[in-house]
């Protein structure tokens, strides 16, 4: 391989050259020279790294920090005015270190690092490390000023009542507003990194007097066992959190709500939080719970029950309407209303697809469109309501590529997938199998689809605990927030726990 | 994963639900049927039979209240249970095939007319054993949600036949004498396989079991009488002439917009002879599970659901085989000797073996 190391003879190599595994485990040697040079070298001398040395009362000292992670004023004021102002006689390093540790308040968060792999983590968390001469550890201090973008109204969990705060990417931040909501001794936070290279902070967030302890210990097993080198999601980790059997619907809960957050830790869940991310996760997760929106609990209870069997209606709706619009119209017209069914055979008479494919092309083409105007620049997203609309719905229709109720059932379907947002990727897939089997094999094919979707679902235990409780198995009590919602002053005088549900078992 | 052990609760709307497949399905014949009204009078007969023959392992239960039967042969020898599984197992299958063979046979003479026996018997089954890899909690979870919507189905169907219902259609049940009374409860009484579930499923049930199988002959009594009265008397004898009496009741019955309601029939009729064929498979590989002595075994399930295609796509290629076997079965010979003699030869010998262990112990 002689001429491939010839081809890039000016001494780059195409290939970063890999730290050694075991050079991050070095420990500080207290020679701050040698100390600086390791740690130059073992980040390939970055752009961002900042290095600066200073002579305090005659001991050596250097601080060290990553560009634009630091809030300079505040480094100023806390760090950078009282080492200038210091004066400390007969000087020596272990001094200087007393000094920095006990005898001033440089920053809060406080920490005392040994081995290079905590030194680029915490400087990478936008923390500040002083190095001494002649002593082998150095300090951190927390005064991260990096920018992040503002509490802002969640944009996946909107709601009329409520508040408008949604989780940020800034995990201390997250933090802070739950802190802020529950002001109780019993709410802790456990801080870990994941991701061999993105060391990304998660945060367990639970109330230790409701917490199952079994559920906790699995939890933190189930974290440990992820291996992978950058983690940048919550989603990321879902997957170590779910269950078998493998399930279009997830045991594993996504919040960007910090209420909702707080409401489910107080019922004995597990928050997880993610730097990086407004996502939150939370296990376990009930089916039922796709269901539930926190303006359920603002509303009044009548008007919230209503808007409960609306979404159960809906999701129905979403994933059957259109397979069982394509099995009566296929297989069983006999079963529709006279009128209905010379219309849809004056429609359909003329159409040059089989209904079958009429539904999968026009629920594709909704997909496409919907996809796109995410992707969409803003500016121009509302063309895309344009052609969507009048284009490719209207002019469809006109030119007898689709029949007309097609496209109201299309767009009856649409518009119910987003009354339960929570659900819409297993509604999807399964809007399409159905679908398709609807056009195979008619009601029988959607009864025995829908059998084998019912089973799955029952068949995902989240951490122990039935999907489908407290349905199934039944729970007259729990069911006070399933299928209704009872006022306040019942629904206040106990806290259903996930524990205590019927089919609960120890992992 | 499912620790698959379920309460009495749910049991008891597992078993009412496979009852219920069969009773949607009854297929009464002209010339050799029982009249519907002797019928009424033999449901409460078979009850008693059902009762009676409950009673050896109402017996066992209360020995031993966590152990179900093949365990209790297991006590009095290994080879015993092995014998007593491979039996109950072979009938957990038999029972699956007659369920898949009479919903092919339903699905072939009045809704898919000319689909392929086979190919709908590989679907119907692949989803069943599906529904059996899940697992029995999964099975009895589902089971509630079915039974709810059996349930609303039921009484709507009932409410939309009220301008048929018609009492000249009851007549005396003994009109014909007692001979068409026993006749109907000895066939009643030869399909009430979920006797087999209840001695199965004992040591994965939590809760009285004698109380939830009293309760369930009660509850299965009701439904079979009120189901009866209302196809007699919203159909009369025109029930005698139809293959399937109550999907010819859902057909005709109609309110305000919905009319022929006998999609809505088809559709719960799918759902719980899934839900049983699901049951009777899952307890099929169980037992062999324990015949073999290997429970992780992953291929017990797959060969159960193998057997029973294989087995009813044959029956429903030669329908005078079907037919025999239904005759068969309706002899009552293989549920007597599956459901009472052999855990009553069990029961015997276990109270034999323990007063031959007091006496021993007392030496």
């Amino acid at each position: 391989m002689g001429w491939f190391s010839k081809f890039f003879a000016d001494g780059d190599s195409s290939y970063e050259k890999l730290t050694p595994p075991g050079a991050l485990n070095q420990k500080l040697t207290g020679n701050l020279l040698n100390d600086l040079v390791t740690l130059r070298a073992l980040c390939s001398n970055t752009a961002d790294l900042m290095v600066r040395e200073k002579d305090v009362c005659g001991v050596s000292v250097a601080m060290v920090l990553c560009e634009g992670m630091v809030s300079t004023s505040t480094f100023s004021t806390m760090v950078g005015l009282p080492v200038e102002q210091l004066v400390i006689e007969q000087n020596t390093p272990q001094k200087t270190l007393q000094w920095m540790r006990y005898r001033s308040f440089l920053a809060l968060d406080q920490s005392e690092v040994y081995t290079y792999e905590e030194i680029f983590r915490f400087i990478m968390s936008g923390f500040v490390l002083i190095l001494i001469d002649g002593i082998s550890s150095g300090i951190v201090l927390g005064l991260q000023g990096f920018q992040y973008r503002s509490i802002s109204e969640p944009m996946s969990e909107v709601n009329v009542r409520g508040s408008r705060e949604g989780f940020v990417e800034a995990i201390r931040v997250n933090m802070s507003m739950v802190r802020r909501r529950l002001k109780s001794p019993t709410l802790k936070f456990e801080l870990y990194p994941v991701g061999s290279k993105s060391q990304t902070d998660i945060c367990l967030v639970y109330l230790t007097d409701v917490v199952p302890q079994k559920l906790l210990r699995e939890v933190k097993y189930r974290l440990q066992q992820v291996e992978i080198d950058v983690v940048l999601e919550s989603g990321y980790l879902q997957p170590f959190l779910e269950h078998k059997p493998v399930s279009l619907f997830t045991g594993v809960g996504v919040t960007e709500r910090p209420d909702t957050l707080c409401a489910k830790i107080n019922e004995g869940r597990i928050a997880i939080l993610v730097d990086g991310t407004p996502f939150a996760l939370l296990v376990p997760h009930l089916f039922n719970e796709d269901f539930q929106s926190f303006d359920d609990y603002a509303h009044r209870p009548y008007y919230a029950t209503f808007i409960r069997w609306l979404k159960y209606f809906s999701f129905f709706l979403t994933i059957l309407l259109p397979g069982i619009y394509v099995a009566v119209a296929t297989f069983h017209p006999e079963l529709l209303p006279t009128a209905l069914l010379f219309n849809l055979l004056v429609t359909e008479q003329s159409m040059p697809f089989p209904i079958v494919i009429e539904a999968l092309v026009i629920h594709l083409l909704y997909e496409l469109m919907r996809e796109a105007g995410l992707r969409l620049p803003r500016p121009i997203g509302h063309a895309v309501s344009i052609v969507g609309g009048l284009v490719i719905g209207d002019a469809a229709v006109r030119a007898g590529l689709i029949g007309a109720p097609m496209v109201m059932v299309v767009a009856l379907t649409a518009i119910s997938s987003f009354v339960v947002p929570a659900l819409y990727e297993p509604v999807t897939i399964l809007r399409f199998s159905f679908i398709l089997i609807g056009g195979l094999l008619g009601i029988f094919g959607i009864a025995l689809g829908l059998f084998a979707v019912f089973i799955n679902l029952c068949a995902v235990n989240s951490f122990g605990v039935p999907s489908t409780s407290p349905t199934t198995p039944f729970s007259f009590y729990s069911m006070r927030d399933v299928m209704i919602r009872i006022g306040w002053k019942r629904l206040g005088k106990k806290t259903m726990v996930i524990e205590d549900l019927p089919g609960s078992t120890d992992q | 994963m499912l620790n698959n052990t379920i309460d009495t609760r749910q049991l008891f709307i597992l078993l009412v639900l496979s009852r219920i497949f069969h009773l949607l399905t009854y297929v009464p014949r002209s010339g050799t049927s029982v009249n519907g009204s002797a019928m009424l009078l033999s449901f409460i007969v078979s009850t008693g039979f059902i009762l009676i023959a409950f009673l050896p392992m109402w017996v066992m239960i209360s020995r031993r209240g966590d152990s179900q039967i093949i365990d209790y042969a297991q006590e009095i020898s290994p080879a015993l249970a092995r014998i007593t599984a491979f039996i109950f197992g072979i009938f957990c299958l038999f029972v699956a095939v007659e369920t898949v063979s009479n919903f092919i046979y339903f699905l072939t003479s009045t809704v898919y007319v000319s689909w392929p026996v086979f190919w709908l018997a590989i679907l119907f089954t692949v989803v069943c054993a599906y529904g059996a890899a899940m697992g029995l909690e999964a099975m009895a979870r589902v089971g509630f949600y079915l039974f709810i919507v059996t349930i609303a189905a039921g009484i709507f169907i009932a409410v939309a036949l009220i301008p048929r219902y018609n009492s000249l259609w009851l007549i005396s049940p003994l009109e014909e004498g007692v001979s068409p009374v026993m006749k109907g409860a000895v066939g009643s009484f030869s399909t009430t396989f979920e006797l087999i579930p209840f001695y199965l499923l004992a040591s994965k049930t939590k809760g009285s079991k004698p109380k939830t199988f009293l309760l369930w002959a009660v509850v299965m009594l009701l439904i079979y009488e009120l189901i009866g009265i209302m196809l007699l008397t919203s159909l009369g004898d025109y029930s005698k002439t139809q293959i399937f009496p109550f999907y010819a009741a859902a057909s005709v019955a109609e309110i305000s917009i919905f009319q022929r309601l006998d999609a809505l029939h088809i559709a719960v009729w799918i759902f719980i002879g899934a839900l049983k064929v699901a049951l009777f498979l899952y307890l099929a590989s169980f037992c062999f599970h324990r015949v073999s002595g290997r429970p992780k075994s992953k291929l017990a399930l797959p060969l159960c659901g193998a057997a029973v295609i294989i087995v009813s796509s044959a029956l429903l290629t030669k329908v005078t085989l079907f037919h025999n076997l239904s005759a068969m079965l309706r002899t009552g010979i293989p549920m007597v000797t599956v459901g009472f003699i052999l855990p009553l030869i069990l029961m015997v010998i276990g109270v034999f073996k323990k007063g031959e262990k007091r006496h021993e112990k007392n030496r």
